[in-house]
């Protein structure tokens, strides 16, 4: 994916364009100079870049009806990303590909 | 978050790098939804799904239980003021038409607040408020044609075929949205 004619970012993907999906929750802030002062509450780990990805028969009942999933279409296609599956710092941002555009989940 | 390739840190909120590198790009926010499995389902039946395991088993509906600390948020942009709506008032008033900044936004939930859908009322250089007309289909105050809540499809009536356009939004944590959009107006 390129950005200003580089090649970007939190996944290693080579062309298309990225998109950011959704967020929930958030980081508690606190002011700074430049007025964003994250915590650092993990280490950094591996970007997600060829997460696993399932047909509904594959899922095979494995999500339960009333579980909560973060939902997108891109064109004609439909991605549901589960929230229990997004939680965990070391899981977060998912970088995924979905109807030709480069996009990442994140919680 | 932080990019693999400079290192670059990102407000995930805000879809911003805020540090770095890339400080000052945004990244495109595509308009997802949170709703549950089965509502997913429904309509889109061949909808693929992430496959990895579970980390938790907490996400369910009840999590909005405690609706005060919960607000549905319309994405307009980074540094530009962002109204969003307290999941209390959107589960009194499922079908919610306001404005905030110079947006006519109208916003759709389901029962419980989740299933939250942002629109823009403006079509065609004409502003329609909405109401309630029955299960999932909502009515305009102009034509009184009837829309689908969730993709803002007129199903039928005078603007039959036309769409509402989607605003990207998100639940957030009261706290999380007020520390990133302390100029965005909460409507209680």
């Amino acid at each position: 994916m390129q950005l200003d004619g580089r090649r970007f970012l939190f996944p290693r993907m080579k062309s298309g364009l990225l998109h950011l999906l959704l967020l929930v929750g958030g980081i508690p802030v606190s002011a700074s100079a430049d007025g964003f002062n994250p915590h650092k509450v993990v280490k950094a780990f591996p970007a997600i870049t060829d997460p696993r990805i399932v047909t509904v028969g594959e899922a095979g009942g494995f999500v339960e009806g009333n579980e909560l999933v973060l939902g997108v279409v891109i064109g004609k296609q439909a991605r549901a990303y589960p929230l229990n599956m997004l939680t965990n710092p070391t899981r977060e941002i998912i970088n995924d590909r979905l109807g030709g555009s480069a996009i990442a989940a994140t919680w | 978050m932080r990019d693999v390739e400079t290192n670059s840190l990102w407000s995930h909120l805000l879809g911003k790098a805020m540090r770095g590198e890339f400080k000052g790009t945004e990244l495109k926010i595509l308009p997802g939804v949170m709703t549950t499995w089965s509502e997913w389902c429904l309509r889109h039946p061949r909808t693929t799904l992430l496959g990895m395991s579970r980390t938790t088993r907490s996400y369910r509906e009840a999590v909005w239980k405690k609706s005060n600390r919960f607000v549905y948020g319309v994405h307009l942009g980074a540094g530009r003021p962002s109204p969003a709506v307290s999941l209390k008032r959107l589960q009194q008033e499922p079908v919610f038409n306001f404005e905030s900044a110079g947006h006519v936004v109208l916003i759709t939930a389901g029962e419980k607040g989740v299933r939250a859908r942002a629109f823009s009322r403006k079509l065609k250089g004409e502003i329609l408020v909405f109401s309630a007309s029955g299960k999932g289909t909502i009515t305009d105050d102009r034509t009184s044609s009837r829309w689908d809540v969730t993709t803002g499809e007129c199903l039928g009536g005078k603007l039959k075929g036309t769409v509402l356009s989607v605003l990207p939004g998100t639940i957030s944590f009261r706290t999380a949205w007020e520390a990133f959009f302390p100029e965005g107006r909460i409507v209680e």
